[in-house]
């Protein structure tokens, strides 16, 4: 019981698309994450039925749907610009899919009246599209995917078209929206912090191929390569040498994970800048004054630029690279 | 800076209305032609409605009469029930058949375009002779279809006109089509929206602006339909086909100018109605809901149906050009052989010899005179688009009143000019065309190029001014260099409106070019007179009427040849 996308091809002029296997689990939040480019809209169209795949398939439910058009697919979709039809109201927008079902007038009404409550939507339903902010826009489009009950949501950068404040918010609204309904999300963006926070697995694309599919935080613990790493979060990679290890190229660590000492333990670093960020700073130091790394530190630590500290990182939050690929 | 006084003068209007000296200066020349040659025909026009003219040349002050005459001239309601019929069922016919093939357009893809365009481009004389000749029940086309007096219908000037005018009409439906924003499109494909049902859903309402813009600009072009009437009258006889316009242009021509300037001011209000609806439209953001019954089907409408339709429309508009061609190479004894023949049996080109023997000085006025305007115009427009778009010179108000002569046919000015051009003494030479004609030309390219240069990047100004050029400088080594784009655009709409044009010509001259005495200017007839000549019935050479037509239609081909690429910037540069 899942959607699963099996030996996908597309091509689009030098870019291609090659997924040999992908299953979303069942009522679960996924979200794919990538660069842009990287293949990640496309993805989403053709689990959507908005494109055809060269070759491969796309089976929902034991069922084969990779010929099937969108309409058939039971699959909800919400736009990135929500892509709501200006001259129908909220209430004639979301009615659109369940008149070409044909359902009777009553049907339809009921229906449109539990997804809007929903959603909070209900005193909005005889605006149109043009008088409704961003964020109402965005639940008329959802209320409009899923009214038809599908069996998977897609989001199209969802938050994208959202202010920073309003992000926050709507960002655990989708999540709780997907609980409460007990359903299964793909939601596609290139916002890292974003995938973090509310997905339970991320499949990250790069190039047209999927490079990792986990939990947020055996993505961020356990990346398979130093691309991954770094894309996720902040970084830092230094030779292997430098802390005494030989069976690897590379180490890399999390800002937070390392330590400043005052005194004589650890690698030599000297401090190049300090970022108060409230929460914590960011101090930037060299190592031999020709490796740049960053460490986080409690806001309140005493150090000045231009000191000269030691740094220690706890060997089991070192992560060794064998040229690009993630050693374990 | 020394200037001389004049400019000084100028300059000091300027200041007074607080614009900076350069802008004012850069669009004088053109706000003075534009305002002078359309502000003061209106007036005039209207204060002439009040005169009468005795039988020698005298006006007499008559009030009210010529306007208390419309309710007594025995032709007049024969006339008004025409003017609506073109005025109406072009529009219509035009939506109803424009809407199939722009949807047929937007599936196959536009390059189909360019063959579509080919009647908009050719000028309206040869557009109304081609129809006539295929139409003739003994030596026409119609031979085999139907053997019925064309001639003498008002719907054979109905179809001239929906012939003329729907490629443009498909051209602005289809740029709305286009302009449904993909997501859009998807949104309605996930929502199991296709075909006829999406098309009365979605795409309709969504283009509603487009469709009712080309709806009002196909209505004023039918409420001054002139050229098919004329080319028809000489088949048909006088006051068969006649409408307002073309009636109002004869009174004038017979020597009762005030009855003619009465029935041009009934027009004006008309053709202004008309055009602030039309101003008002081209700004219209709203959106009109349709209902839709259940049993429209959502189902994709198959491609071969698309094909057909796009095929279908192909005919209809390549038969009379294909026909005219055939018949420009048969003997003239061929030509009027009952029944005709399809192909000529022998290939002659005696009838283009012809028309360049006899013809020679019409072709040469008609070319210089469209080329010289075309440069006049572009030289006019250029700086004062530049300075309305960049610099917001006369604001919305100059804005409109460019939209508002934009959608004003130019015969409402014709008296007033010939009386200026007399005055001038003029008449009948080429000054009196090159003078006349930036009117029909100036309002269309000013807002082609205020469109362009809306878009234009304003740094290459700010940049060049902080470099230390003035805006003269600027403009033309900066600006102008780069708007090669839009200007040649520009260009290919004033050579068009020039080369077809046939009411200034027709008012203003009456012999050909004296080739004898080239350097006199003097005889100034244009090749659309000559076509219309050839087509009156005292010559009846039909062999030279489609040679002719061939002959005229060939620039216009150069042009959308050029211009194919361009074809669907050429509208929206134009409008929405």
């Amino acid at each position: 019981m899942a959607l699963k996308l099996l030996g996908i091809k597309k091509k689009y002029g030098a870019f291609t698309l090659e997924i040999s296997e992908l299953t979303f689990l069942d009522k679960s939040y996924t979200i794919v994450l990538g660069p842009s480019g990287s293949g990640k809209t496309t993805t989403l169209r053709i689990i959507s039925g908005l494109e055809t795949p060269e070759e491969g398939k796309i089976i929902l439910d034991d069922k084969d749907i990779t010929y099937d058009p969108p309409w058939k697919r039971d699959i909800g979709v919400v736009f990135q610009n929500y892509a709501l039809y200006p001259h129908l109201t909220a209430y004639e927008n979301i009615a659109v899919p369940l008149k070409v079902k044909k359902l009777d007038n009553k049907e339809i009404d009921r229906r449109i009246r539990k997804i809007a409550d929903v959603l909070g939507i209900t005193n909005e339903l005889y605006k149109y599209p043009s008088q409704l902010s961003g964020g109402q826009q965005q639940r008329v489009a959802i209320a409009r995917a899923l009214v038809k009950e599908p069996k998977v949501l897609l989001l199209d950068e969802p938050l994208s078209n959202l202010d920073a404040r309003l992000r926050l918010d709507v960002r655990s609204f989708l999540k709780e929206l997907q609980k409460k309904l007990e359903m299964t999300v793909i939601h596609v963006t290139h916002d890292q912090e974003e995938a973090m926070a509310i997905a339970d697995n991320i499949v990250l694309l790069n190039n047209g191929r999927i490079i990792q599919v986990g939990t947020p935080n055996e993505i961020y613990r356990k990346p398979k390569n130093m691309f991954i790493f770094n894309f996720i979060g902040l970084s830092n990679i230094i030779p292997a040498h430098i802390l005494g290890i030989h069976d690897a190229d590379y180490v890399g660590f999390r800002p937070e994970d390392a330590i400043i000492k005052k005194n004589n333990e650890g690698i030599k670093a000297k401090v190049k800048r300090i970022q108060y960020l409230g929460a914590y700073k960011l101090i930037e130091l060299m190592i031999d004054n020709e490796i740049k790394i960053i460490v986080r530190t409690r806001p309140d630590e005493n150090i000045q630029e231009e000191e000269n500290v030691n740094i220690t990182i706890p060997n089991n939050l070192l992560l060794k690279f064998k040229g690009e690929e993630a050693l374990y | 800076m020394d200037y001389p006084n004049e400019i000084l003068i100028i300059l000091a209007w300027g200041s007074l209305l607080k614009i900076d000296k350069y802008i004012f200066l850069f669009s004088f020349p053109a706000l003075v032609y534009l305002f002078s040659f359309t502000i003061y025909p209106i007036v005039s026009n209207f204060i002439l409605s009040l005169y009468t003219q005795d039988v020698l040349g005298r006006l007499h002050w008559t009030g009210l009469g010529n306007y208390l005459w419309f309710n007594k001239d025995p032709f007049l309601s024969q006339i008004i029930i025409n003017t609506l019929l073109y005025m109406f069922l072009t529009p219509i016919i035009d939506i109803i058949l424009a809407i199939p093939l722009a949807i047929a357009l937007k599936r196959l893809g536009s390059k189909w375009l360019f063959i579509i365009m080919l009647p908009s481009f050719i000028p309206p004389v040869t557009a109304a002779v081609m129809w006539y000749l295929m139409l003739n029940p003994f030596f026409g086309l119609a031979y085999y279809v139907l053997r019925w007096n064309w001639a003498s219908s008002i719907w054979t000037v109905i179809l001239v006109n929906v012939w003329r005018t729907l490629p443009i009409t498909v051209l602005i439906i289809y740029s709305g089509l286009k302009s449904i924003s993909k997501e859009v499109e998807a949104a309605a494909s996930v929502d199991g929206l296709t075909g006829p049902k999406k098309f009365f859903m979605i795409d309709l309402p969504l283009i509603a602006p487009q469709v009712l813009t080309a709806f009002i600009l196909m209505m004023i072009t039918g409420l001054f339909t002139f050229d098919p009437i004329y080319i028809g009258t000489s088949q048909a006889g006088p006051r068969v086909l006649d409408n307002l316009a073309y009636y109002s242009f004869d009174q004038f021509y017979s020597g009762d100018p005030g009855y003619a300037a009465a029935l041009i001011v009934l027009m004006s209000i008309l053709s202004t109605f008309f055009s602030i609806l039309y101003i008002k439209l081209l700004n219209m953001k709203r959106f009109v809901k349709l209902p839709v019954p259940k049993f429209i089907p959502s189902k994709n409408t198959p491609l071969i149906v698309h094909r057909i339709i796009l095929i279908l429309y192909m005919i209809f508009i390549l038969l009379p050009m294909i026909w005219v061609l055939n018949i420009s190479f048969k003997t003239p004894l061929e030509i009027i052989s009952i029944p005709p023949t399809i192909f000529p049996e022998k290939v002659t080109i005696s009838n283009y010899q012809m028309i360049f023997n006899d013809g020679l000085s019409y072709i040469i006025t008609s070319t210089s005179i469209a080329l010289i305007n075309t440069l006049i115009t572009l030289l006019l427009i250029a700086p004062l688009s530049y300075s309305m778009a960049m610099h917001k010179f006369g604001g919305a108000k100059l804005l409109i009143y460019i939209l508002y002569t934009n959608a004003t046919p130019t015969l409402i000015y014709i008296i007033p000019l010939f009386s200026f051009l007399r005055y001038l003494n003029v008449i009948n030479t080429w000054w009196a065309l090159i003078l006349t004609y930036p009117i029909m030309t100036i309002p269309v390219t000013t807002w082609i190029m205020y469109n362009y240069y809306v878009k234009f990047p304003k740094q290459i100004e700010e940049a060049a001014e902080v470099d230390g050029l003035n805006r003269l400088k600027v403009f033309y080594k900066m600006v102008l260099p780069l708007s090669k784009g839009g200007l040649s655009v520009a260009a290919i709409y004033a050579f068009l409106y020039s080369w077809g044009a046939l009411i200034f010509p027709l008012a203003f001259t009456y012999s050909p070019y004296n080739l004898n005495k080239p350097l006199s200017f003097s005889g100034a007839q244009t090749f659309s007179i000559f076509i219309g000549l050839l087509m009156s019935p005292v010559t009846m050479s039909y062999g030279g009427v489609a040679a002719s037509g061939i002959i005229s239609s060939i620039p216009p081909l150069i042009l959308l040849y050029l211009g194919r690429n361009n074809l669907e910037k050429i509208w929206s540069s134009g409008g929405v």
